[in-house]
């Protein structure tokens, strides 16, 4: 009777669920490559070869090169690391701010819950381009191209929903028998918030996070559309593919590729993600 | 007049509504003796639920308490302080709870619940293993090892509820409050909890505040009874003495509705015509009189008092000799 918790049963719903192994796989796949082909095969992105500029895929250029023929495997791996990390990094900042600010309102109810929850709706009114482009500005020192303004930027305007999940969660728990029965007994609010409220909710946590981290890698490629994003992500490649785009030249390889990895990867993260939510959905808990 | 281990009087609460404040509560008065066991009966929204809430202070937001006092083993609740009355209700008072799916922490293995009561009352780590493991086996389960390390939706409703009471055990209560405690079992499981819960009563001279919907659960437990309707009560006596005589015609419809083993087959179950009064003007009028069966002029003239009489209190003008003695019953 040991094991057998919550969570190790969602784990074993997940494993029978082909959609989502398929997507942990492929995204397995995806930050493997980026993070370990450059590295063994010693692939430098920003090396030029000025003869070999625009080169189509090759034996010796798997996907081609650049206009300043650099060579598009290495910039497509390494730029898959900045756009995985802002994708983790920025959800674990909304994850953070989200959570915490979510937990209080819902925990404490009341005119705190108004206020803060007004904030909110405030926030969710203002265009999200703006608040980004705002916040970046925040940062006008940092040179362009640097990742942290870029990950708290966009933590910051994605939390405004995880906060809603998690106050929601919380409002409905903290009435929960199991919650009155640790006060009774004297746990203190910290206690309680900590050991019964947030395990409790963390399952929509969990599955919101996994859909978070595609919206960021999007929503970062697109400030890199715009020139704002993070030096060599797939964005920025997607971007330079698309500003090649003739009628008269075709260069192909330098949008298929970038942007056949971000497909995948946001596929992958969708397919895992929907499994999550199947596998924690709260009417298969006990 | 002194010794009572819980005190309450004049206890009100309020919740506010857009239609005006809601007085879900209103003038309660009650005391425990120790080891007594108290059952406080109504029908669903009588307020039962919300005088346990109030008196442990967990009332549901915007909810509030709006007078009265509370006093345990001498010590008043208000000048104790929120700090002090939670010291003072974690180490007196425990509450065991109406469902068994939702009153443990599904994330939790039980051993870790049980362990974070005994801890936040202060037992070592190594105590609260063994108490927990002790207290299980006393609630009746078996292998209490096995039971310690499994999580909740593994054990059935019954032995959860009876983890349930070993985890408000835990802190040696000298009360314990059961908010409907049997109501989500089957018959069997609930008449062997209301066993174990009156053994556990006797053995360790425990109070018991009974909530319940079901008089002749109340009955089986309980050495006297209280009667609530409509945010108050109505009438309050001795076991025997209520049963074998109800002066209260709520009291004596409440017990008519029972389901008996030995009416006569296809008789219709008797109910209470009416709704409950909804609870927001004060009363100007007894609150029972549009569904009472004795109702009179007097009725309407004025909410009657709550007159003590002998061990009995009640809230009614009709003189105590109309009321017939029950049935079949001997003298109370």
């Amino acid at each position: 009777m040991s094991g057998g918790g919550p969570w190790s049963e969602a784990f074993a719903r997940l494993r029978r669920d082909r959609a989502a192994l398929f997507g942990a796989a492929l995204l397995a796949a995806i930050a493997a490559l980026c993070a370990l082909v450059p590295w063994l095969l010693g692939l430098d992105p920003h090396a030029t070869e000025p003869v070999l500029r625009h080169q189509p895929p090759s034996a010796s250029h798997w996907f081609g090169t650049d206009a300043l023929g650099r060579d598009l495997l290495a910039r497509v791996l390494v730029g898959g690391r900045t756009s995985l990390l802002v994708g983790i990094a920025a959800t674990a900042v909304s994850v953070g701010i989200g959570t915490l600010y979510g937990a209080l309102a819902g925990f404490y109810g009341g005119r705190l819950d108004e206020l803060l929850m007004r904030i909110v709706d405030f926030l969710y009114g203002v265009p999200y381009m703006f608040l980004v482009i705002l916040i970046m500005l925040l940062f006008e020192d940092t040179r362009r191209g640097d990742p942290l303004p870029v990950f708290l930027a966009l933590g910051l305007v994605q939390w405004l929903t995880m906060a809603r999940i998690v106050r929601a969660q919380v409002l409905s728990l903290r009435e929960r028998e199991f919650v009155l029965a640790a006060r009774v007994a004297g746990a203190s609010d910290a206690r309680i918030l900590w050991r019964h409220l947030l395990p409790n909710a963390l399952g929509p946590v969990v599955v919101y996070a996994t859909l978070t981290v595609p919206a960021v890698i999007l929503l970062e490629s697109f400030l890199s559309f715009l020139g704002l994003g993070v030096a060599l992500s797939w964005g920025e490649l997607v971007a330079e593919g698309v500003s090649v785009l003739n009628p008269i030249r075709s260069y192909w390889w330098l949008l298929a590729f970038p942007s056949g990895f971000l497909a995948a990867t946001l596929l992958a993260l969708n397919f895992l993600g929907d499994g999550l939510r199947d596998a924690l959905d709260p009417r298969s808990l006990p | 007049m002194s010794a009572a281990l819980l005190e309450v009087e004049d206890l009100a609460v309020r919740f506010p509504t857009p239609a005006g404040e809601l007085r879900a509560v209103d003038g309660v008065s009650f005391r425990i003796e120790p080891g007594e066991a108290l059952g406080l009966v109504g029908e669903s929204g009588c307020g039962k639920s919300t005088v346990a809430l109030a008196l442990l202070d967990l009332l549901p937001p915007p909810g509030r308490r709006a007078g009265g006092r509370i006093v345990v083993d001498g010590v008043d609740a208000a000048a104790a302080g929120p700090a002090g009355f939670r010291r003072l209700r974690g180490r007196r008072i425990a509450m065991v709870f109406q469902d068994p799916m939702t009153s443990l922490d599904p994330y939790l293995r039980i051993g870790e619940q049980l362990a974070e009561s005994a801890r936040l009352r202060g037992a070592s780590r190594r105590e609260a293993r063994a108490r927990s493991a002790e207290l299980l086996e006393r609630v009746g389960l078996d292998d209490p090892e096995r039971r310690l390390a499994a999580y909740p939706h593994q054990l059935s409703g019954g032995q959860r509820q009876r983890a349930m009471l070993a985890m408000a055990l835990l802190g040696e209560p000298a009360l314990l409050v059961a908010d409907e405690p049997t109501t989500a079992l089957d018959v069997t499981t609930q008449a062997q909890i209301l066993g174990l819960l009156r053994e556990l009563q006797r053995e360790r001279g425990l109070a018991v505040l009974f909530i319940t919907h079901d008089l002749a659960v109340a009955a089986g437990l309980c050495d006297r009874v209280a009667v609530m309707y409509a945010g108050r009560l109505v009438e309050e006596a001795p076991t025997a003495a209520l049963f074998a005589r109800p002066t209260h015609p709520y009291t004596e419809a409440l017990w008519a509705c029972s389901p008996r083993v030995d009416a006569p087959r296809r008789a219709r179950l008797a109910t209470i015509e009416g709704f409950p009064p909804r609870l927001v003007a004060p009363a100007e009028a007894c609150t029972f009189a549009p569904r009472c069966a004795r109702v009179r002029a007097a009725c309407h003239a004025g909410e009657p008092p709550l007159a003590a009489d002998g061990g009995r209190r009640r809230r009614c003008v009709a003189p105590e000799a109309e009321f017939p003695r029950a049935s079949g019953e001997a003298d109370g």
